[in-house]
This record gives C-alpha cells, sequence and structure tokens, in this order.
C-alpha cells in the first residue's frame, strides 16, 4: 500500500504535468505583464520593476512555468519521434528561462561615461548604495530604490557598519534651497542675491539665487550670459576667455559686487568688452514698493530684477517630493533623497540626493565621509575615449549617426608614447566592443555646444547569452516542426479517411 | 499691446511678394506645365525630396490633408507665394479639437479658418504671445501632436500649438523662409532658402524668383521655362545628384500614383464582388481580376516606398498598417492555394481595403510623411527581419480575427435558424482555416519576438529588459498559446476557439496600437504618437459587443435544450 506522502507526491506531480496548470500559468502571467505595463505608464520603470519584473513572486511564477513544463516533458518518458517538435519547443523555453536566470543573477549590466582624453574602468549599475568612509575604512551597503507608496510606511533605519542612520527616504526628489540671514561672524556664512531675469533670451522669466559661499551657487549661466556674486576683496577668477580669431568675449558678464559695509553694487561687462557699472539700491528694494532693476547696457535687451539681498546669507538645502512630474515621453526616471543622521547624535541630519557625498564627525570626533550613490563596478582595465564622433540629417541638428574611437588601456601603460600606440576600437550604434568578457555598446552621450564630447558607453556582462540564444533557436525549430506535424498528420487522416 | 506684436509680424511678412491686391479667391492656372517644379529638389525635415514632397508636407502641416481646394499642392505654394493677401482670406488652417473653437469663441462647427480670421482673434493671439513667449518654435510641436519639449498630453493646449504653428509656417510658407532651395558645398549642410536669396542672391534664389513672377503674370510658357531653369540649378549644385534622381523621380510618382488609395479601392470592390461569386463565372473572374490588380498596386507602392525610404517601411504606425495588410493577403492567399473558399479570400480584401482606408484616412494621426530614421534603427539588419516578421505576424492574427467573425457569425445563424449541416460544416471550415492561421501567426510572433531580444542584444546589450513593446508582444504570444494549449486539451471547443481568437486580438491591438499610442512609454518611443483613440476604442467595442450579442444567442438556444447537437 503506498504512504500518504507518496500519495500526496503523485497528486502533486498530476498537478504539475497537467495541462490546466500550464494554461493557467500562462493567463496569470498575461495578466500580471498587462497590469505591470500600465503601472509603468502610470508611475514609472522602476516602479513597474520593483513591484513586478524584479519581485520576487514574479521569479515565483516564472519558476511554476519552468517546472510546469520540465514535468510535462518528463512525463513524455520514454521519448518517441513524434515527440521531438514538442521535446524541441519547451526545451527552448527552459533553455530560454534558465539563462534568464543566470543573466538575473551573475550578469553585468551597467553604464560608462568617458570624455574625450580621459580615462574610465567604474562602471555604474543600477543599484544603489550607501557608502561611508572612517578613516581609512570604507565599507558599502545596498539600499534598493523603493516606490513612493512604499517609502510611506518607512521606518528610520540604523546602519552600525556604517556609522549612519536613514532618518527619512524620498523615492523622486526635487531639490529645495533656502537662504536666511545669519550672523556675518559665522565662517560659512557669505553673501547671497536673488534675481530675476527680465528678457531672457530663452524666454519665460527665471528667478534664481546667486550665493558667494558656494562655487556651485555663486555663478549661473543663462544662454550668452553669466551672473555671478562676489565679495569686494575676493579677486574675479573667472575672467571670460576670448576665443581665437574672434574679438568678441565667449560671455556676457554681470557681477554683483558686495563691499564689507554691506553694499552691492554691479559691474556689467558685454561680449565686446563694455563696461557698466552702478550701485543697487537697498533703500528701495526695502521699501518693496518699486522693482528694483539693474540695466547691465548689453545689445540683448537683458534686465535684471534685483529680489531681495542678504549680505550676510547661510544656505540651507533639503529634498522634498516632487510634485509636479516631468512628462518626458516615459523616459523621466525617479531620484530618490534620504536625510541621514550620525549614530548617537539624532540631531546631526543632512539630506543627501542621489549621487551626493557628505562630511561629518562620527562618533569619536573623527572626521568620516557618508555617500549615496549608483553602485559601482571596476573593470580590470580602462577605457580611454580618442574620440566622440557624431553626423547629423541633412540641414538639422539631428543626429544621425553617433560612434565612439576607445583604447582599452591596462594599469601599466600610461605614458603618451604607450598611448599612442595602442590600437583605437571603433565603436557604432551596430558595432559593440568586446574585450575580456564585457562588451561596449554606444549609448547615447551628454549633449553639448558645439559638439558633444563625452560619450556613453552601455556595458554588459551575460553568462547567460549562449542558453537564451540556442533555447532560442530550438523553441523556432520546435514550433514550426509542431506546425508541420500538424499539417501532416491531418493529411494522413484525410487519406485514410478517403480510403 | 503684446496682442498686436505676434499679428503685425505676420501681416507684415505677407506683403513680401504680393503685387496685386485683389481680394478674389486664387484659382489654379489652367495648362501650366508642372514636372519640372515638382522635381526640383528641396532640402527638409532632415533629407533630401522633391519640391512635390516639400508641398503635400507643409499643406499636410497647414490643412491636415496632402493635398487641398482643389490645387496642385506645389502650384498651390507658389499660389501662396504670389497672392499672400488673397490666401490670407481662405479658409485652409485647421483646427481639428472643438473645444480649442470654444475657447477661442469661434464657430465649433467649423474645422477650416482663414489666417486672417484667426488674426483677428483676441484670445488666439493672447495664446499665439504666451505660446511664443515659452519659446515654442515651429519645430517643437511636431506635426503628430506631442510636444517634443513637454511631453504633455492635454489635447486642447498641444491642437493650440499646433494652430499657432499652422499661423507661424503660413508665414514662413509665403515668404519662401522654409524652401531650402541653394544647396551647400556638402551634404549635411543646411541649404539657404528663398527668403535668404532675397539678402544673398544666388542662382537658384533668382531661378526661383523669375518663376514666382512668371505664375503671377499667368504665363504658362514662361512658367515652363523658368521652371526648368530652377530645376536644373538646383540640381547642378548638388554634389553626388546622379545617385539621387531617380528617388526624387520615383517619389514624386509614389505621390500622384497613391497606390495605397488605389489598392483600398480594388480591395473593396474585390471584397464585394467575392461574395456573390459562389456561382457566376464572370462575376468570379471580375473578382479574381481586382484582387490580383489590388495586390500588385499594393506591392508596387511598397516597393517604391522602400526605394525612396532606402529602408522598409516598417518604423511607423502608417508604414505598418500597410504591411500588415500586406500580410492578411499574403497569408490568405496562402490558404486559398489549399482552400478555394471565397468567404476566405472575401474577408481578407475586406479587411486589407479596412486597413488602408484606416490608414489613409487620419494623415493627421498617422503621419504618410516619410523621415529619416533616428540613430538606433539605422542600416540594421536585425531590426528590419524583427520588425517585419512580427508585424506579418500581426496580419496573420488579423486574418484568424476576421475569419473567426465570420465563423460566430454562423453561430448566430445557427440560433436562428436551427442548426443545418450546410452551417456546421462551414463553421468547421472557417476554424480550420482560423487555427491555420493563428498557427502561422504564433510561430512568426515567437520567432519576432525572439529576433527583437536578438536585435535589442545586439543593439543594446540586453536579450530581454521589460520594456513595453516587448512585454505586450509577449502578453499576445501568451494570450494565443492559452488558446491553442485549450483547443489541445479539448476545453476550447468550436463555438469558443473562435471567439477567443477575435478576443485575443485585442492583445494584438495593444501591442501595436497602444503601447505606442495609449501607454506611450519604453525604449520604442521612436514610434510614439497621439490620436485615433475614438477610432480604436470604438472597433473594440464594436467587437466585444458583436462577441457578447452572438455568445447570448449562442448560450439561450444552447440552455433551451431544443437544439442541442449530437
Amino acid at each position: 500500500m503506498p504512504n500518504r506522502s507518496a500519495l500526496l507526491l503523485e497528486k502533486l506531480w498530476n498537478v504539475l504535468i497537467s495541462l490546466k496548470l500550464a494554461v493557467i500559468v500562462i493567463l496569470s502571467l498575461a495578466i500580471t505583464l498587462s497590469v505591470a505595463t500600465v503601472i509603468e505608464s502610470m508611475h514609472d520603470t522602476k516602479t513597474a520593476q520593483y513591484f513586478v519584473y524584479r519581485a520576487a513572486w514574479f521569479y515565483g511564477l516564472l519558476s511554476v512555468l519552468g517546472l510546469n513544463i520540465l514535468a510535462v516533458a518528463l512525463s513524455r518518458l520514454p521519448w518517441k519521434r513524434r515527440h521531438i517538435p514538442f521535446l524541441l519547443a519547451h526545451a527552448g523555453i527552459l533553455m530560454i528561462l534558465a539563462g534568464s536566470w543566470l543573466t538575473y543573477v551573475n550578469g553585468v549590466d551597467g553604464s560608462l561615461l568617458i570624455s574625450e582624453g580621459e580615462m574610465n574602468s567604474a562602471v555604474e549599475l543600477d543599484e544603489l548604495v550607501l557608502v561611508s568612509k572612517r578613516g581609512e575604512e570604507v565599507r558599502t551597503v545596498p539600499f534598493p530604490w523603493m516606490p513612493a507608496s512604499v517609502a510611506k510606511s518607512f521606518k528610520p533605519r540604523e546602519f552600525p557598519e556604517l556609522g549612519i542612520r536613514i532618518e527619512r527616504y524620498v523615492a523622486d526628489a526635487e531639490r529645495v534651497t533656502r537662504y536666511f540671514p545669519a550672523d556675518g561672524s559665522n565662517p560659512e556664512a557669505a553673501p547671497a542675491v536673488q534675481v530675476r531675469v527680465l528678457g531672457a533670451p530663452m524666454g519665460g522669466a527665471p528667478e534664481f539665487w546667486l550665493f558667494g559661499g558656494d562655487p556651485g551657487s555663486a555663478s549661473q549661466k543663462l544662454g550668452p550670459a553669466r551672473f555671478l556674486i562676489r565679495k569686494e576683496e575676493q579677486k574675479d577668477l573667472e575672467a571670460p576667455s576670448v576665443a581665437q580669431g574672434s574679438d568678441e568675449a565667449s560671455e556676457a558678464r554681470l557681477d554683483f559686487i558686495v563691499s564689507k559695509s554691506g553694499a552691492l553694487r554691479f559691474q556689467a561687462v558685454s561680449v565686446r568688452g563694455e563696461k557698466k557699472s552702478g550701485s543697487v539700491d537697498l533703500k528701495t528694494l526695502q521699501a518693496r514698493e518699486e522693482p528694483v532693476i539693474v540695466d547691465p547696457g548689453w545689445k540683448m535687451p537683458i534686465r535684471l530684477q534685483v529680489k531681495s539681498f542678504l549680505p550676510s546669507a547661510l544656505m540651507e538645502t533639503r529634498y522634498v517630493e516632487r510634485k509636479v512630474k516631468p512628462v518626458g515621453m516615459g523616459t523621466a526616471q525617479p531620484e530618490p533623497a534620504i536625510e541621514i543622521s550620525m549614530a548617537g547624535n539624532p540631531a546631526s541630519r543632512l539630506w543627501l540626493g542621489l549621487g551626493d557625498r557628505a562630511n561629518f564627525q562620527d562618533q569619536n570626533g573623527n572626521p568620516a565621509t557618508a555617500g549615496y550613490f549608483p553602485k559601482r563596478l571596476l573593470l580590470p582595465y580602462g577605457l580611454r575615449l580618442e574620440r566622440f564622433e557624431m553626423t547629423t540629417n541633412p540641414g538639422t541638428n539631428d543626429p544621425a549617426t553617433y560612434s565612439s574611437r576607445v583604447q582599452v588601456v591596462d594599469q601599466f601603460q600610461k605614458t603618451e608614447a604607450d598611448l599612442r600606440s595602442l590600437p583605437v576600437h571603433h565603436i557604432t550604434m551596430n558595432e559593440p566592443l568586446e574585450w575580456k568578457g564585457y562588451t561596449f555598446y554606444q549609448s547615447s552621450y551628454v549633449p553639448e555646444i558645439p559638439r558633444p564630447t563625452t560619450t556613453i558607453l552601455s556595458v554588459n556582462y551575460d553568462p547567460g547569452r549562449g542558453l537564451k540564444y540556442w533555447g532560442s533557436v530550438l523553441l523556432i525549430l520546435g514550433s514550426v516542426a509542431l506546425y508541420l506535424a500538424k499539417t501532416v498528420k491531418k493529411k494522413k487522416t484525410k487519406e485514410l479517411q478517403n480510403a | 499691446m503684446l496682442e498686436s506684436r505676434f499679428a503685425r509680424v505676420i501681416l507684415l511678412a505677407l506683403g513680401l511678394f504680393s503685387g496685386l491686391q485683389a481680394v478674389s479667391a486664387p484659382e489654379p492656372v489652367k495648362g501650366l506645365p508642372k514636372n519640372d517644379l515638382r522635381l526640383i529638389p528641396v532640402q527638409s525635415g532632415g533629407r533630401l525630396k522633391p519640391f512635390d514632397e516639400f508641398a503635400r508636407e507643409n499643406i499636410l502641416a497647414l490643412t491636415g490633408s496632402r493635398s487641398h481646394s482643389g490645387f496642385d499642392p506645389s502650384e498651390m505654394l507658389l499660389s501662396m507665394m504670389v497672392r499672400p493677401s488673397e490666401w490670407a482670406n481662405e479658409k485652409i488652417i485647421r483646427i481639428s479639437v472643438p473645444e480649442v473653437n470654444r475657447q477661442l469663441l469661434l464657430d465649433p462647427d467649423r474645422k477650416y479658418f482663414s489666417l486672417n480670421e484667426l488674426l483677428a482673434n483676441h484670445a488666439f493671439l493672447q495664446y499665439s504671445e504666451g505660446i511664443r513667449a515659452n519659446g515654442s518654435a515651429l519645430e517643437q510641436v511636431t506635426d503628430t501632436g506631442v510636444n517634443a519639449v513637454t511631453g504633455q498630453k492635454d489635447p486642447r493646449a498641444e491642437e493650440l500649438k499646433r494652430v499657432v504653428d499652422r499661423v507661424m509656417r503660413f508665414q514662413a510658407l509665403v515668404t519662401g523662409s522654409l524652401w531650402a532651395v541653394t544647396p551647400g558645398s556638402d551634404r549635411e549642410q543646411p541649404w539657404k532658402t528663398v527668403a535668404e536669396g532675397m539678402t544673398e542672391p544666388s542662382e537658384q534664389s533668382q531661378a526661383v524668383f523669375a518663376l514666382l513672377k512668371s505664375y503671377l503674370e499667368n504665363n504658362p510658357e514662361e512658367f515652363g521655362v523658368f521652371a526648368a531653369q530652377a530645376r536644373v540649378s538646383v540640381e547642378s549644385k548638388i554634389p553626388e545628384f546622379d545617385g539621387v534622381k531617380n528617388l526624387l523621380l520615383a517619389e514624386v510618382l509614389y505621390n500622384r500614383l497613391r497606390p495605397f488609395l488605389q489598392s483600398m479601392i480594388f480591395y473593396l470592390l474585390a471584397g464585394v464582388l467575392w461574395l456573390f461569386a459562389e456561382k457566376k463565372r464572370l462575376l468570379r473572374l471580375l473578382a479574381k481580376f481586382f484582387t490580383v490588380t489590388a495586390v500588385l498596386l499594393h506591392v508596387l507602392g511598397f516597393a517604391l516606398r522602400c526605394y525612396v525610404a532606402g529602408r522598409p517601411p516598417v518604423t511607423n504606425m502608417y508604414e505598418s498598417i500597410i504591411w500588415v495588410s500586406l500580410g492578411v493577403m499574403f497569408f490568405a492567399l496562402l490558404l486559398f492555394w489549399k482552400n478555394r473558399q471565397n468567404m476566405l479570400i472575401s474577408t481578407a480584401t475586406i479587411l486589407s481595403g479596412l486597413a488602408l482606408f484606416a490608414a489613409d484616412s487620419a494623415p493627421m494621426v498617422m503621419d504618410p510623411t516619410i523621415r529619416p530614421l533616428v540613430p538606433v534603427l539605422r542600416s540594421n539588419y536585425w531590426l528590419t527581419i524583427h520588425v517585419l516578421t512580427i508585424t506579418l505576424s500581426y496580419g496573420a492574427f488579423m486574418l484568424a480575427m476576421g475569419i473567426s467573425n465570420l465563423s460566430l457569425f454562423g453561430f448566430f445563424q445557427e440560433s436562428r435558424r436551427g442548426p443545418s449541416s450546410e452551417i456546421t460544416k462551414r463553421i468547421a471550415l472557417l476554424n480550420q482555416l482560423s487555427y491555420r492561421s493563428l498557427m502561422f501567426g504564433t510561430v512568426l510572433l515567437a520567432a519576432g519576438t525572439i529576433l527583437g531580444g536578438v536585435w535589442a542584444d545586439y543593439s543594446w546589450g540586453r536579450f530581454w529588459g521589460w520594456d513595453p513593446k516587448e512585454v505586450w508582444a509577449l502578453i499576445a504570444l501568451l494570450s494565443y498559446m492559452a488558446v491553442l494549449h485549450g483547443r489541445y486539451a479539448g476545453w476550447v471547443g468550436a463555438f469558443a476557439f473562435p471567439l477567443w481568437t477575435v478576443i485575443c486580438f485585442s492583445t494584438v491591438v495593444m501591442a501595436w496600437y497602444g503601447v505606442n499610442f495609449v501607454l506611450g512609454v519604453g525604449l520604442h518611443s521612436y514610434g510614439f504618437s497621439t490620436g485615433g483613440q475614438a477610432f480604436v476604442f470604438g472597433f473594440l467595442l464594436l467587437q466585444t459587443l458583436y462577441c457578447g450579442f452572438i455568445a447570448y444567442h449562442h448560450r439561450r438556444r444552447n440552455s433551451s435544450g431544443l437544439h442541442r447537437r449530437a
């Protein structure tokens, strides 16, 4: 008498080899996938991946499909000749599934950014990590992206190995910067001015702050004009350069200069070198009755409205959930941000956007760094971009083709002469470069004027490729054979009937 | 103040060529030799094209149709240049969203407005100032309706932008600033326009001015001479012109012949004839003749388009419809070879005819313009094979859908008249044909999807990335797989099989149309567009109602138990 577990096993086996299961799995896959595309359309690719394509249960569903196919194939043992088409097609599906699994587990899919004349070997992957550096010790912990709906219930999380704690998480963040008056004795305080550009060449009336305390915020470029704030005692470091063979500077400049006493004046230089200067009437500005307008006297009809001025200010950066999603034909992906605090010091909070790093002091008062980055993979060699090339459609600026000429540089070859002797590989849209297991594809570029000089390659290592390709061949052969077999069978029955 | 600036700029531009200030409606000049005019090469939209095509594209952008008011498109453009103030009174500027009319306090029942009507409209001028201040230029709003910069899909805002674009295009056309006529020294260099020729005269622009003058003076003989002169002078300045000469000729031929329109007419005629040709030899012969003519025209048009574009026409909705309808005919003829069923060929010709009709009737939604490919699609062997295979499978599924609808109609007849061996036999035969077609479709769809993987691997470095277009192709494949497996297991019978075949076709509609026009996400963004929702959803709704209606009658008959089949 068969015992109970054997009976149960047999029942399970019967379910596994049933066509019913196959149809159910196929239909649930179809429904799941259609829901996933709707999620992607309503939110973004990352959200669809989080809930479906990269969710464990989805892999479970695919595994059930694989098991079902395997069991059905085994149930036909011993195989006969008439089983061949069926076996080919279904073995093909199994191989494709297995290959995809290998790719998922061991594959690499990232991007590599290289500027002309430079070398890079750090491939950016599609995973996010938290990094801390304390002394010489660098630690990395994965901190995957999650959609806003999940982040709602986010609880602060401790990372003892990094010495930090994540206090808040924003799935798709927008940077908000605030400037507020500060005591002049604060070493980080600097002057700040808020301006509005009227008659801007690009249309609209852009408004922004210029803040002397941060190199990134001290100057702002708008079309052919640059606006800048500096203290009187600071030297002018960014004198506009004059291009060779031209008597015009590359840009017009307008400097707001803050004297020690806190007075504000401006100094404008046009592209032809004509200068104009004057002071900004702070009394009118404070009275807020009529707008304070600065006219740089340029040929282009630009005026500046000074909206507020803080002789001594501090900057505070926060991240908030993005309210207006950019509608970029589905290409815009969310950019997360986190607020962290140091271990044992919950008051010491700071925000990290994706790609930011910040300095802090650890429990023992030693300097440390924390960062929030895409995970990086270091290749055993570097790629050097010799030249990025682009052609356009006749009479337009639309790219027709683009390609990169690169050299593969080992760690040891560094001199100019060595570089010159290295072979140059041409990576085009349809001709990738394969090197020691990795394949480099021309994927995109960073748009620049007058011509782009930074290429974006996608880097790929796919251990499942062979399985997927052979599986595809089998699947196609099998389904064609299934079709032919049916036709032949039909003919035979017809002949029998006729006889 | 602001309002009048826009109007002033445009009105000012109108005076340039106009010698006469008559107010009569412009009319075509009789006996005008137009061949050389049509063939003057123009650089526009990133490629070299004949003036005929340039004119048609611009008239499409203005009026929503590739030709207008009984004018030859090329002549209409010239007429607009020499008589701008008369054309400013012609109702040729299209507004295709009625809400926009209401927003502008215009008659909501009218579709066409004259330039002067719009420039006298305060609301319109206010909007156009706003749009212009935000930096919208001609190239930012694509002809098919999505703002390339913001990607916004508010139909009203988009249409308003397009109307502003049309008004600005009108101005650009009459001043000659869109007509690039003086070639540069190399292929990529932008050409100088006719407008630029006013300040920097070139041989070519002089020839065009002479041509315009002779047109204004109603002088067909001189016109012929100057048109030939203009054509030769442009041609002689294009580097390596001999290599492209035949392309321009072919494009004018393609535009003038309109092979798909003619093919559509023959298809529809043939489809009707086949229905009545069962026992009438003469009708049958005529139906055969029409079918063959339609297919030949279809193939000819396809080949011409391939030749002109330098690639298979499969990169947008318009081109894929042409290929899919050809696919329908291909499979139908293949099946017809073994099963001489008039119903089969009738279904196929009507489907192809309707598909071509849909493609031809909505040039605003499905842009028939030949455009250069985006870089990722260039010169790619795998792309061609992958797209051709997948869309060919759509053809097979479409045929299966058509046949299954007929089969379902058989069940309706059965529920009315009671079972008859004739109907049962016909249903069995139709189901068999539909099954064959499905098999073609699934094999091709599987192969095409995999080839898409191969191409993606080759071009992007990954075989499969759950991109919506890939996913919907897979969903369609899975749906048909479920039907085929169900049929194999015997759960899907003579009635359920055609029913599910018809229902599954909606997944093909989604993969084909929905991903690009409804979802609008993913890597296949080079095919995205808007419009046609009402038409497609209408089709799906009708199809659902039809299925529901027949299923209801079928069930009622079966549950009544009176006519239960053995």
